[in-house]
């Protein structure tokens, strides 16, 4: 059964991002047709704003994975232009969240940029921790006047960058889930005709859930080392996103809200969440055996070792895939959308920003390094490098273009939900529930609907008058 | 009339700021932070005086409850398993020849950081990297491939790493209290015609009883504050059945950003185990006194 308001909502949200993602390429398209630099433009240098700062060193800290690899790579060319040194560091996700909250709440300012999920930046901001950039935009000794966001970067950047309607950050990367699957065996003729004969239709990457399972079933050959699928399934950050992608494609949702910064009523034990639930409990069938206690990195290094058939998995995590020193199925896979559900395919959204911190002691070059790596060029060079660029144009070099992610990395940007992840202070607070909740289900410690019921009680707790029940537990 | 000082006060006086300093200082600022809303989870946590709010909310948290059972449960666990398997192994390392050798070998688990040791084992009990785990699953003993994801054999599986940590130390211990505690009783009642089965149970464990437990209280404390394992094996889950104390301190902590709270249930703890120490600890002490 589809809860009537849901679907709507989610089908409005898809459309408001899916168009404004178009409009923004066309905007961006033809801007390029435009002559770019203004007189101010014409006067303005990265050298001559930098110039104060020459000697500075900034800090940025974030997650220890490609895209801030990237970043401390390309850095070394803002190094060399401007003098304004960049130290990176890179810690695990969670502790990496942790870092930079207790540096800046303890007044240490020990950094000048962090990159936070995103989904954190409401409870920075209700707590006065990170600047606003309107003071930097502003500023023509420091602004670029090349440079626009509103038209330069996805729409996403309202939903990543802003709070309130005030800008704060710049996208370090937007991330998105979607089908890996082994390209050699789907196109191995021996399965195509073993996989007809059994099916009924040909072998190919799925279309909907029940495509799904059936492959997964098809594949799923414990005795040769293939895993028909894998969900990632310990109690961590990654349960909680992977887990979403199925919510929402099976009509379900946390809040029903369009907009992440804005509470909506409680809807994650709704019938179509008990659905979405139970069909991702039935995929650890086709898992590896202790998929329960695996993150992301698990979900990687199987999918390297060749063990996985077809999996939903972070974009960023395929530079590492495709790498052929580190994966034995470099140029062996294939990439598509999530499978459709009864809401279509939904793919989530994720990510970090880049936040200046009010105690960071350089504001002003951190600002600078940020807008800087923005631009196009160093944007082409962290995407080559794994990142997940937020910017348009990188997406129409011919390098990026040809690496095989691409274009399905562009599809499902067009196709998600603009409130899959909340930027409310509660948000990291609602994701841990969920990881109970959902950890709690798959390991059958509760029933799928008690599991569901407990976790909107606790979200209920926790945001309070903020919002209601729409199911109350009593009542199912 | 002349008061002569006593010299051992001199020589207490900087061990006794030394305490206030690490232990009472950040105690008290603990337990002014208990009766504040002090945290980082949004604009209200300013750190204004809220009374006995954190406690109330904490004797009706059930999560806490939870965690607080789980700890108990894990310290008495790996706690009894620890003392009886370091007792024999002492005795395997007592009436062996090459006793040396064998020291330098009970002393290597306990010098790993806990960190360290999960990492180890996170690796060992992986169903497809980790030879634990891959043979269980060749050998079609699929829970044995799934150690850490099952709600059954989790809470199990982090007991039994840590008495693989701890045990060789307390056998260690229990090595040198034999060397030099009962070693000589020993012989007088084998002269005096006690078996050995006799000996050990009436002479041996009868000098070293206040000793194993005291060592026992020890380790109880310990591993009733574990954090590592649970942390770095199974983040608490699935669900919450390995979430100990320690771990749902940090959430409320370091997730929630709740350090009022935090502050609060922590004292809570402190209280619940000093009590327990304190009970459980006098008759021992007495004994060892005595003897």
């Amino acid at each position: 059964m589809k809860s009537p308001r849901l679907l709507p909502a989610a089908s409005r949200g898809i459309a408001v991002l899916g168009l404004a993602l178009v409009c923004s390429c066309e905007r961006t398209t033809a801007k390029r047709n435009e002559p770019v630099r203004t007189d101010s433009t014409a006067t303005w240098s990265l050298a001559s704003a930098a110039r104060p700062y020459a000697g500075t060193t900034l800090r940025l800290i974030g997650e220890d994975y490609p895209p801030l690899h990237a970043i401390d790579s390309v850095s070394k060319i803002f190094e060399a232009e401007t003098g304004i040194s960049v130290e990176v560091e890179g810690y695990e996700a969670e502790q990496a969240i942790q870092r930079i909250t207790l540096d800046i709440a303890s007044g240490a300012g020990r950094y000048d940029m962090v990159a936070q999920v995103y989904f954190d930046m409401g409870r920075l901001v209700s707590r006065d921790q990170v600047l606003p950039l309107t003071n930097f935009l502003s500023d023509p000794a420091l602004r670029d006047p090349s440079f626009s966001p509103e038209n330069d970067l996805f729409p996403v950047w309202r939903t990543m960058g802003w709070y309130d309607g005030v800008p704060y950050g710049f996208p370090m990367m937007v991330l998105t889930m979607y089908t890996w699957y082994r390209k050699d065996l789907f196109e191995d003729p021996a399965e195509k005709t073993r996989f007809q004969a059994r099916y009924g239709r040909e072998l190919q990457p799925a279309r909907n859930w029940d495509e799904y399972e059936d492959i997964a079933e098809f594949f799923h050959r414990p005795n040769q080392g293939l895993y028909g699928t894998l969900i990632q399934g310990r109690r961590h950050i990654a349960l909680w996103q992977e887990y979403i992608n199925f919510l929402y494609s099976f009509g379900g949702a946390i809040l029903d809200t369009d907009d992440p910064s804005k509470y909506g009523d409680i809807v994650i034990n709704s019938p179509q969440a008990v659905a979405a639930t139970e069909y991702y409990k039935g995929l650890l069938r086709y898992s590896p055996p202790d998929a329960l206690s695996y993150t992301w990195d698990d979900a990687l290094a199987l999918t390297q070792q060749g063990r996985v058939a077809q999996l939903i998995m972070w974009n960023d995590a395929l530079y590492s895939l495709e790498d052929p020193e580190q994966s034995r199925v470099a140029g062996k896979m294939g990439y598509t959308m999530i499978p459709a559900g009864p809401n279509g395919s939904l793919h989530e959204i994720g990510g970090q920003s880049l936040y200046i911190p009010r105690t960071s002691k350089n504001p002003r070059a951190a600002y600078l390094f940020m807008q800087w790596l923005m631009a196009r060029e160093p944007q082409i060079r962290q995407q080559l490098l794994g990142g997940s660029s937020p910017r348009p144009t990188t997406y129409q070099d011919p390098n990026v273009l040809n690496l095989p992610w691409t274009r399905t990395t562009l599809d499902a940007f067009g196709h998600t939900h603009p409130a899959m992840l909340y930027t409310f202070p509660e948000s990291m607070q609602i994701g841990d529930v969920l990881q109970i909740a959902i950890s709690d289900a798959l390991a059958g410690r509760k029933a799928v609907r008690a599991a569901l019921d407990w976790a909107a009680m606790e979200i209920k707790r926790i945001l309070g008058d903020k919002a209601n029940l729409r199911y109350p537990p009593q009542q199912n | 009339m002349l008061r002569i000082p006593d010299p051992r006060d001199s020589f207490l006086k900087p061990a006794k700021g030394l305490i206030a300093a690490t232990v009472v200082l950040p105690f008290l600022v603990l337990l002014w932070l208990s009766f504040t809303n002090f945290g980082f989870g949004s604009a209200s946590g300013s750190g204004s005086y809220v009374g006995l709010q954190n406690y109330v909310k904490g004797i009706s948290d059930f999560q806490f409850h939870g965690s607080l059972l789980r700890a108990g449960e894990f310290a008495i666990c790996a706690t009894l398993s620890e003392l009886v398997l370091a007792l024999l192994i002492a005795e395997v390392v007592i009436s062996g020849r090459r006793r040396h050798g064998w020291l330098a070998w009970l002393t290597l688990p306990a010098a790993i950081s806990s960190v360290a040791v999960a990492l180890f084992w996170r690796l060992l009990l992986h169903s497809q990297f980790g030879p634990i785990g891959y043979w269980a699953g060749q050998f079609g003993w699929h829970e044995g491939a799934n150690l850490l994801g099952d709600a059954g054999t989790a809470f199990a599986t982090l007991i039994t790493v840590d008495v693989w940590q701890w045990t060789p130390l307390l056998a260690l211990i229990f090595v040198v209290l034999r060397l030099t505690q009962t070693a000589s009783i020993e012989d007088a009642a084998r002269v005096d015609g006690a078996g050995p089965v006799t000996t050990y149970f009436t002479v041996t464990l009868g000098i070293l009883g206040p000793w194993i437990s005291l060592v026992g209280l020890l380790r109880f404390v310990e591993a009733f504050r574990e954090f590592d394992k649970p942390h770095v094996l199974t983040s608490g889950g699935p669900g919450t059945s390995t979430e100990l104390m320690s771990l749902y301190l940090w959430r409320v902590a370091f997730k929630d950003w709740d350090f009022g709270y935090a502050a609060a249930l922590t004292v809570i703890v402190y209280g619940l185990l000093l009590t327990a120490v304190l009970v459980a600890s006098v008759p021992a002490t007495r004994k060892i006194d005595e003897s």
